[in-house]
């Protein structure tokens, strides 16, 4: 087991050094950012020692050598537009994001585990085919267009919400819902799944037959058993969760990272992308490796890889 | 059991913070304004910096305006030069300039304001290590000199016709001290001027809140808060300020005018801004529009009255020349009107028949009121008389760089401004090595080079007039408007556009 | 998802059963009319195949011809039976055009990235070896990041247009498929009766065309059937930001982008184009379930 996360760990490192490589070297292949940077009426040689600058003129290797030694050191260089450091600006804006997919998180749990259990428990039943078409349509709602709608009813056509931004717990609402629908879907029909396998099994039926409350028995015994592979789930989905937030972020102007690295995409602000490339590649791969920690435990046969 | 607990708290804990997502002060003052005190404007994006004079971008300029004065302001109708922290200027000759400053204003901290403050300011820019984007406009001049306590000589390097537009659109006046007892990345954060109003708190990507300096030399001002909202999204903002979040916001839509009017709150003020749009008809791509009657055709066969009415639904100026009718070195020059027969003529004397043609043409999206919609518009009109046109959508980052990298097509579509005067305009978009010129004419090129340099007003005047002539001539465009700035504003709020585009809430006041 | 996690759950060694042509045919659609979900799906992936073929002979209007004077209209008014949109064009033509668009995007992507992705996994687990590992530190790195991400940081360095939207998703997708066939085909080629033919020295090629390949279709076709959904609703996603299929060309994403501005006054422009992707999605997400519940029965009842 050990062996396993070490290699794992070792992994990781590698994977998020390629990952910065290649976006280092996209973004330089996609132009330079003096341009927006400077006026328009900026003359040419004003753009070539702008560029000059900012190290741009260097050979591409030398370039990034350079933009490798600072990064190990947590230095991605300074935004083009504020002149902040990068990190710090990212790391700035990380809470927002957090909270926002916890929140989502939370809510989808909260939501869909118990309609996946009514499902399973009620299954074939109309409650169940309520839930499973619920479920359906939830993949297949983009988010995006969720996020519209939900701006549609509550803040142009009621004014009960305010449609974008951030501050109160007011703006957190309707995020929250459009990042959590797709979750409460995959979760919901995941949970039924899950606990239809579970309610078959044997132990079950003996905890029936000996007169235990059904309640009980759902909760008690097949929950308890239905969860370690749906918390697997779960922690998956945190990854996928962030991936939406950028959407939905950008959707309700809600400032977090996702947002940021938008807003940083169009403005060129390389700094800042790369920053934002590692903070998420980073992220992205420890909840990976949660993951796959937690399932290799539940499936010991996996170890051996 | 104890998992679902565990969920509902963590749940529970993320509600609870939430407002710390932002700030909890805007649950204050950025919630509904009360009314009489405060004003909340929303805006596009969180200014870049808050020290003047480093990011020449309008949205830094719009909000530190408020914190800093300039030397020089403009009118706000007609863009004419008034003053602010100067009380006079001239030119002792060609070279040199001296401006004379108001007497006993002081910094908001207490610092007097005078020579060296002006001094320090204008080094500022000159010094590359500050990485100022005005660098390049400021670069001729030599040196400041300090004459006395209230005055100051400006030395150029080269004559300097331009110098007093350069110092009311550029130079704001930061306080030397606080820069240099802070160092400039703590001052970008805690600016310190001589203006109406002073940072109460800046939370970046979110707001910056600004509060009355009652010491202010003009007078104590009347709204005692003010708070720039960054929202991004038109439609956020919309409903934010329908809602009542905020009570004033810059550029609405055209097709959403009457949501705004239609709103018992609130109303609508415009001005014709100095800032231009145009279709470029690219003599630096290599096609027809290289022949002149073919661009002059072109202008025949586009017919700007109707895109203004239908497309703009009749918000802007119509023009016909490279100037907008405030450039104060504006003259009239023939419109070709819209004449599709003499369009086709044209065409046929050129050698083509206007079924055969093929041509590109290049537009942003949303970086000008109806940008991408104008362009398709004109390909449907020239579409009329047999052109076929690809209109290619770029986002505003490729646009540009196709323009500079001359890889734009036969024709695209670029808005100008703030301009106020003709050299600005003409240097920057008719020479051969402007990054984002589109056109080039030997003889157009030496009438420029000539006219650059030329200090007498009048003479100046008279020499970009012959330009103006000649670029229309030359077809080197189809002008198409001066934008219409259209604000959206709480029906309570007394407010004015200017034609500089500030939104100076001194100048503002509650009914 | 996490790659292990995929690989363990689709998993199918069901090979393809050997009946005749004809009867597979018959087979398929007897089966397919026993479950409700799974024709609706079909059903409506035909629908759209119908409107993506003959959608410009059926629109009522020409997708790209601006009207100024009839911009935003709402629907049923002077024959737009959906409305029009801020520059005068009909609305349901431009969906129907749109078909087009998120078909070919939806079925090349999936094609590519199929195709593409299944080279690598079968090169990777047939030989193994450095080659093996390389080509797995690759798709680690890709995997460590979000799919939508990906694709979108890809577009803006390529630049907008259908061509480049379907490469960014390409290169976003293909990992899935190598990272499965991969595993397909470590699983296989310890088989008793691959490696009978290897010992008796039947050439490599050979092995895979004729042995390997042919039980690789129902995972390659179960995968596929999973990430179609995913792309269009990517493409989308991305044109909705502002990259990818740029207008005037009408595609689903870039309308709803176009139409966000204007929710205040003309709700049509969103809700339509929304609509069309929502059952787009579920008619390939509903068939793509019967067809995974067929072919691999282990997984009936799963997710």
């Amino acid at each position: 087991m050990v062996e396993f996360i070490i290699k794992r760990t070792i992994q990781m490192i590698v994977v998020i050094f390629l990952a910065l490589t290649a976006v280092f070297f996209l973004l330089r292949l996609s132009g330079d950012p003096a341009t927006l940077f400077l006026p328009p009426d900026a003359p040419k040689d004003q753009i070539a020692q702008y560029r000059e600058m900012l190290g741009f003129d260097r050979p591409l290797y030398v370039q990034y050598g350079d933009f490798l030694l600072k990064a190990i050191q947590g230095d991605f260089g300074e935004s083009l537009r504020s002149h902040e450091d990068a990190l710090s600006v990212v790391l700035g804006r990380v809470p927002a994001t957090f909270q926002l997919a916890f929140a989502a998180l939370g809510l989808s749990i909260l939501i869909a585990i118990p309609i996946g259990i009514l499902s399973a428990y009620k299954r074939n039943t109309f409650y169940d085919r309520i839930g499973v078409g619920l479920t359906v349509l939830g993949q297949a709602i983009p988010s995006f267009w969720l996020g519209l709608l939900l701006i549609f009813f509550f803040a142009a056509v009621f004014h009960l919400l305010p449609s974008g931004g951030g501050g109160t717990i007011y703006h957190m609402i309707l995020p929250t819902i459009t990042l959590a629908a797709y979750s409460v879907a995959r979760f919901a029909r995941f949970t039924r799944s899950t606990m239809l396998d579970v309610l078959k099994k044997d132990y079950i039926r003996t905890a029936k037959a000996s007169g235990v409350p059904m309640m009980r028995v759902l909760f008690k015994y097949a929950l308890k058993n239905s969860l370690i592979p749906i918390i697997t789930l779960v922690a998956l989905d945190l990854g996928v969760l962030l991936g939406g937030a950028v959407i939905t972020e950008v959707v309700f102007s809600w400032p977090g990272v996702g947002r940021l690295l938008m807003q940083s995409l169009l403005n060129r602000d390389f700094p800042i992308v790369l920053a934002g490339v590692f903070f998420i590649a980073v992220v992205y791969s420890i909840i990976n490796f949660i993951a796959d920690i937690a399932y290799a435990y539940v499936n010991p046969q996996i170890r051996v890889k | 059991m104890l998992l679902p607990f565990l969920m509902l708290l963590v749940i529970f804990t993320t509600a609870c913070t939430a407002g710390t997502a932002g700030d909890e002060e805007s649950k204050s003052s950025g919630g509904k304004s009360s009314k009489k005190n405060n004003v909340v404007i929303g805006i596009e994006a969180d200014a870049a910096t808050l020290l003047a004079n480093t990011d020449v971008n309008y949205i830094t300029d719009v909000q530190i305006r408020n914190i800093y004065d300039p030397l020089i302001k403009r009118n706000p109708e007609t863009g004419g030069f008034e003053p602010a922290l100067a009380t006079e200027w001239k030119n002792i000759d060609e070279y040199t300039w001296e401006i004379t400053l108001r007497k006993d204003v002081k910094f908001q901290n207490g610092d007097p304001f005078n020579a060296e403050a002006v001094k320090f300011n204008i080094d500022y820019i000159l010094d590359k290590k500050n990485n100022s984007t005005y660098l390049s406009r400021w670069a001729d001049i030599k040196e400041v000199k300090v004459i006395a306590d209230d005055k100051v000589q400006i030395i150029t390097s080269k004559p300097f016709p331009t110098m007093i537009a350069r110092i009311a659109d550029d130079l704001l006046i930061m306080d030397p001290g606080n820069v240099k007892k802070l160092g400039l990345e703590e001052a970008a954060k805690n600016p310190v001027g001589t203006g109406p109003y002073k940072v109460k708190e800046w939370v970046r990507d979110d707001h910056l809140t600004l509060i009355a300096n009652d010491d202010y030399w003009k007078g104590k001002p009347s709204i005692k808060e003010a708070t720039f909202r960054y929202i991004p999204e038109f439609s956020s903002r919309l409903s934010a300020f329908l809602s009542g979040e905020i009570d004033l916001f810059k550029n609405i839509p055209v097709d959403s005018l009457d949501n705004v009017k239609n709103n018992e709150n609130s109303k609508v003020e415009s001005i014709g801004s100095s800032r231009v749009n145009y279709l470029a008809l690219n003599t630096l791509h290599k096609g027809p529009l290289q022949n002149q009657k073919v661009r002059q055709a072109i202008n025949y066969a586009v017919d700007v009255d109707e895109l203004l009415k239908t497309v703009l639904n009749g918000n802007g100026t119509k023009m016909t020349g490279p100037l907008s009718k405030i450039n104060a070195d504006y003259v009239e020059t023939k419109d070709y009107g819209y004449n599709p027969d003499k369009a086709k003529e044209l065409l046929k004397e050129a050698g083509y028949d206007p079924k055969d043609l093929k041509l590109t043409l290049d537009t942003p999206n949303g970086r000008y009121p109806m940008d991408s919609q104008v362009a398709q518009a004109i390909a449907a009109q020239l579409k009329r008389i047999g052109i076929d046109v690809k209109v290619q959508v770029n986002e505003w980052g490729n646009h540009l760089t196709k323009i500079q990298q001359r890889k734009a097509g036969d024709m695209f579509i670029l808005g100008w401004g703030p301009t106020f005067d003709a050299q600005s305009t003409i240097q920057n978009l008719f020479m051969k090595d402007a990054p984002y010129s589109g056109f080039y004419d030997s003889e157009v090129e030496k009438a420029i080079q000539k006219a650059i340099p030329i200090f007498n007003q009048d003479k100046r005047k008279q020499a970009f007039g012959e330009i103006q002539q000649l670029l229309v001539d030359q077809a080197a465009w189809v002008p198409l408007w001066q934008q219409a700035d259209l604000y959206a504003v709480n029906k309570n709020l007394d407010f004015k556009p200017k034609v500089d585009e500030s939104m100076q809430v001194f100048d503002m006041g509650w009914k | 998802m996490s790659k292990m996690m995929i690989e363990n759950e689709i998993n199918p060694t069901v090979v393809f059963p050997s009946i005749k042509k004809k009867s597979k045919v018959r087979h398929f659609f007897k089966q397919l009319s026993k479950s409700k979900t799974g024709l609706a799906g079909f059903i409506i992936i035909i629908f759209l195949l119908v409107l993506g073929v003959a959608g410009s002979w059926i629109a009522p209007f020409d997708p790209l011809k601006a009207s100024f004077g009839d911009k935003l209209l709402p629907p049923m008014t002077k024959g737009h039976l959906l409305g029009t949109d801020q520059l005068g064009r009909d609305i349901l033509s431009r969906i129907i055009a749109g078909t087009k668009i998120s078909l070919i995007i939806g079925i090349t992507t999936v094609f590519l990235s199929g195709l593409i992705g299944s080279i690598i996994g079968i090169i990777s687990g047939y030989f193994r070896g450095w080659i093996d590992v390389i080509l797995m530190r690759i798709v680690d790195v890709q995997l460590s990041f979000p799919f939508i991400l990906l694709v979108l940081v890809v577009n803006a360095v390529l630049g907008a247009g259908l061509k480049n939207i379907i490469i960014s998703l390409v290169i976003g997708g293909w990992v899935m498929f190598a990272r499965v066939v991969r595993s397909e085909v470590l699983a296989l080629r310890e088989k008793e009766f691959i490696l009978s033919c290897v010992a008796t020295g039947v050439p490599r090629w050979e092995i895979i065309v004729k042995h390997i390949l042919p039980n690789l279709f129902t995972p390659i076709i179960v995968l596929s059937s999973l990430q179609v959904a995913s792309f269009i609703i990517a493409e989308a996603s991305v044109s909705f930001l502002g990259f990818g299929v740029q207008p005037p060309q009408p595609a689903w994403g870039n309308m709803l982008n176009e139409g966000k501005d204007y929710i205040f006054n003309s709700w049509w422009l969103i809700t339509f184009p929304g609509l069309a992707i929502v059952i787009t999605t579920l008619g390939v997400n509903l068939f793509g379930d019967w067809l995974r519940d067929e072919l691999d029965p282990e997984m009936k009842g799963e997710s």
